[in-house]
């Protein structure tokens, strides 16, 4: 795989971090903040496949299979932890969320 | 060529929790399941001690994925130990809240066979896997209590802030591969290391890693989460929680510092940051009018404590383990002694309780006293050996700093034991519960020492303190 | 040459898939059209793995990511009927202004930290082994053998993950007790 195109990816990866981090930080709602957080784990699943190509070599890959099954059990926990606060006060957004001074 | 040794304790606890999962179905068994699941974790201890006993040299096995046997099997002992007493104080609370909740005991075994694998590692792979599996666990207790209407948004916000601090270890772990091509520890240990130190892709790659390892330790810069998570996290299992993320981020930290070969003024920065960390954490405490607050911001200062071990080279690293399975079962017993009590967790509610229950009281105020670092206790032990190697590796102004904040530490964790022996009314002190407290005092001060010796020689044994090639 | 020209042009179409989708996950008022943004990010993530030669990736990729996880996103959005008016909107003035500068420069320090790649010493020079595999990477058979060898035991830790998941979740979502 030439450089070149390693770069590319590489840069088209680190937007989509730039784009979850810019949407954690802008984001005030639960879902939201997490649905960027995904987006931000893709974008490393991403750099491990394109080095695992450049590499020729099967570990990036096997590691970008184990991030998607921890990405899901992290959304199974995530959405749990959604549900139980909605439960709880019926209400998702950040700035509702005063008792622990956010 | 296979060796076994190093899947037997993550083996013994997944099969364990397996059958404590089947059995919870039952309804008829269901009130037995705390004992079973103090047994299989009781059992996974002396698995592991007998294992660190008999086999010190340790062996990699699985395909070289896992090491077992010796340090590792010494480490997950003591992971086991503090996860076993955090169970049982699960066990009180659970039995007053009416057999609700029966999966946290498998589920805390599940948690404590990643843990115990975490350190035993011999591929960034695994670590990661079981890293997370640890983190989402913790999550998990943290939000389970009811009563507690901050448990829930403490969960929250320890998940969100834990996914953001995976996303950052992950990416940064990515930029690893690609510099090396391999995540074998083994291929990582041998390598040139010092022809990436100028190279802005490898400076990248360690920023990353770093923000991911000081978000779950909880130092400086990414530390303000932990008070409230650890201060609004339910009471019966806060203690596991601080503990499963400092060990998490204490092994994993220790991985990276002794396989990648790091410019020496990086790890001054590391240090720096440390004992910004403990200044900012034992301040923090300072100020809390309620005890789990208080240990949620002096979890801050422990982390800080870790972090300065950990970067002190070889027998820093070993000292820094040390410390956090000492801090792990201490904070373990701290928060579980002080969730059996129905009040809440303020300093005034533990007025007099030195003298309606002066067992109770002595046993509350001998952890605190550990947590500070008390001189006969082990928690001195722990905090003189990271010092002593902090000061040998030559980080002068950071330990100072460090020490500084440590000494605050004493006078808030004497607080609330001032508090407890504050009398309403006039009650005599009693000589046999002062002659018990200095009985205990000294003799949990004499075990440690045999205890950091066998940790020293397996350290050893492990060519952890081999020299980089 | 025109292997190599389609290569390029339906990368950079996957990547802009993958940028807008991104950006619209981000910016979307209407939760439910922002986990569908993501959904159309991830199609063209999968995509790039297609063209990087993972096929078996691409396919999970589409299959657990876009139709699994995104799909309970939306199950949830739904459940804790999550509407447009309960967004609070983008903060104005210097807390957008000064996130956006902040994003801005990260990427910016990313891409010339990135640019460091172009100058990577090969890998005979910093490590000691090298072994070249005799296939491609992603295909189906030494992902296979490598992930029933020499990963055997992590992907045995993963079915632990996945079962902390399932008691997690059940745990968390059980009813407030009546007493």
């Amino acid at each position: 795989m030439k450089v070149e195109l390693l770069y590319a990816v590489l840069t088209l990866s680190g937007g989509l971090f730039s784009l979850g981090l810019l949407g954690l930080l802008l984001r005030r709602n639960l879902l939201l903040a997490f649905l960027a957080i995904e987006l931000m784990l893709n974008a490393a699943n991403l750099n491990f496949l394109a080095f695992s190509r450049y590499h020729n070599e099967p570990t990036g890959a096997i590691f970008v299979l184990f991030g998607i099954c921890l990405a899901a059990v992290e959304a199974v926990i995530g959405l749990g932890l959604v549900v139980r606060l909605f439960r709880a006060h019926e209400d998702l957004g950040f700035t509702k969320l005063t008792a622990l001074r956010w | 060529m296979n060796n076994y040794m190093g899947i037997l304790s993550a083996g013994w606890l997944i099969i364990g929790g397996a059958l404590v999962l089947i059995a919870g179905t039952f309804q008829k068994v269901r009130r037995r399941i705390p004992e079973l699941s103090i047994a299989i974790g009781g059992g996974a201890t002396l698995l592991n001690g007998l294992l660190a006993w008999f086999y010190p040299l340790p062996k990699s096995g699985f395909f070289g994925m896992v090491w077992g046997g010796g340090i590792y099997s010494f480490l997950a002992a003591g992971v086991m130990l503090a996860i076993t007493v955090g169970l049982s104080f699960l066990w009180r609370s659970h039995r007053e809240g009416g057999y609700r909740g029966w999966e946290a005991f498998p589920l805390t075994l599940f948690i404590g066979a990643a843990l115990s694998t975490l350190p035993a590692s011999n591929h960034l792979l695994l670590s990661v896997v079981a890293l997370e599996t640890v983190s989402l666990g913790a999550y998990v207790l943290t939000g389970l209590s009811w009563e507690n209407r901050y448990a829930p948004e403490a969960a929250v916000k320890y998940f969100l802030l834990g996914a953001v601090g995976f996303a950052f270890l992950l990416l940064g772990i990515s930029y690893l591969y690609g510099l090396t091509g391999t995540l074998y520890l083994h291929h990582l240990w041998p390598m040139r290391w010092t022809a990436w130190h100028g190279n802005s892709l490898f400076a990248l790659a360690m920023v990353l890693i770093a923000i991911g390892i000081l978000f779950k330790l909880s130092i400086f810069p990414f530390h303000w989460w932990a008070p409230d998570v650890y201060g609004g996290a339910t009471p019966s299992s806060a203690g596991l929680v601080v503990a499963l993320g400092k060990l998490n981020a204490a092994f994993l930290a220790g991985v990276f510092l002794h396989y990648i070969h790091i410019p020496s003024d990086w790890l001054m920065g590391l240090a720096s940051i440390a004992a910004i960390s403990s200044l900012y954490g034992n301040l923090g405490a300072l100020g809390q009018t309620s005890i789990q607050r208080m240990l949620g911001y002096s979890s801050i200062a422990h982390g800080s404590y870790i972090l300065l071990g950990l970067v002190s080279g070889p027998e820093g690293r070993l000292q820094a383990w040390g410390y956090t399975l000492v801090y792990a079962l201490t904070s373990t017993l701290t928060f579980g002694l002080l969730s059996l009590r129905a009040e809440p967790m303020e300093y005034k509610s533990l007025r007099g309780l030195g003298y309606n229950q002066p067992g109770y009281a002595l046993a509350v105020a001998i952890c605190l006293a550990s947590l500070s670092g008390m001189p006969p206790l082990i928690g001195f032990f722990a905090k003189y050996g990271i010092f002593t190697a902090a000061f040998r590796a030559g980080y002068w102004l950071p330990s100072i700093v460090a020490l500084i904040g440590a000494l605050i530490g004493y006078f808030y964790y004497w607080r609330p034991i001032a508090w407890m022996y504050q009398a309403g009314e006039e009650i005599p002190i009693r000589m046999p519960a002062l002659a018990l407290s200095t009985g205990v005092l000294v003799g949990l001060g004499l075990l440690p020492m045999a205890l950091w010796g066998w940790l020293d020689y397996l350290y050893g044994l492990a060519g952890l303190f081999l020299p980089r090639p | 040459m025109f292997v190599v020209v389609l290569t390029i042009v339906s990368l950079s179409v996957c990547g802009a898939l993958a940028l807008i989708g991104g950006a619209l996950a981000v910016t979307l008022r209407d939760p439910i059209y922002a986990v569908l943004a993501l959904v159309k990010a991830m199609l063209g993530l999968a995509g790039i793995y297609f063209l990087l030669g993972a096929e078996y990736v691409g396919a999970i990729q589409v299959i657990v990511y876009a139709g699994a996880i995104l799909v309970t996103f939306l199950f949830v959005v739904m459940l804790v009927n999550l509407s447009p008016e309960d967004i609070p909107p983008f903060p104005r003035g210097i807390a957008l202004y000064g996130n956006l500068i902040l994003a801005v420069a990260w990427l910016l320090l990313l891409s010339t930290a990135l640019s460091a790649i172009l100058e990577i010493p090969a890998p005979e020079q910093v490590l000691l082994h090298v072994e070249p595999l005799p296939y491609l990477y992603g295909t189906l058979p030494p992902l296979g053998k490598a992930l029933f060898t020499a990963y055997a035991f992590p992907f045995e830790l993963l079915s632990v993950t996945l079962l902390i998941g399932i008691v997690g979740a059940s745990l968390l979502v059980q009813k407030r007790p009546s007493s």
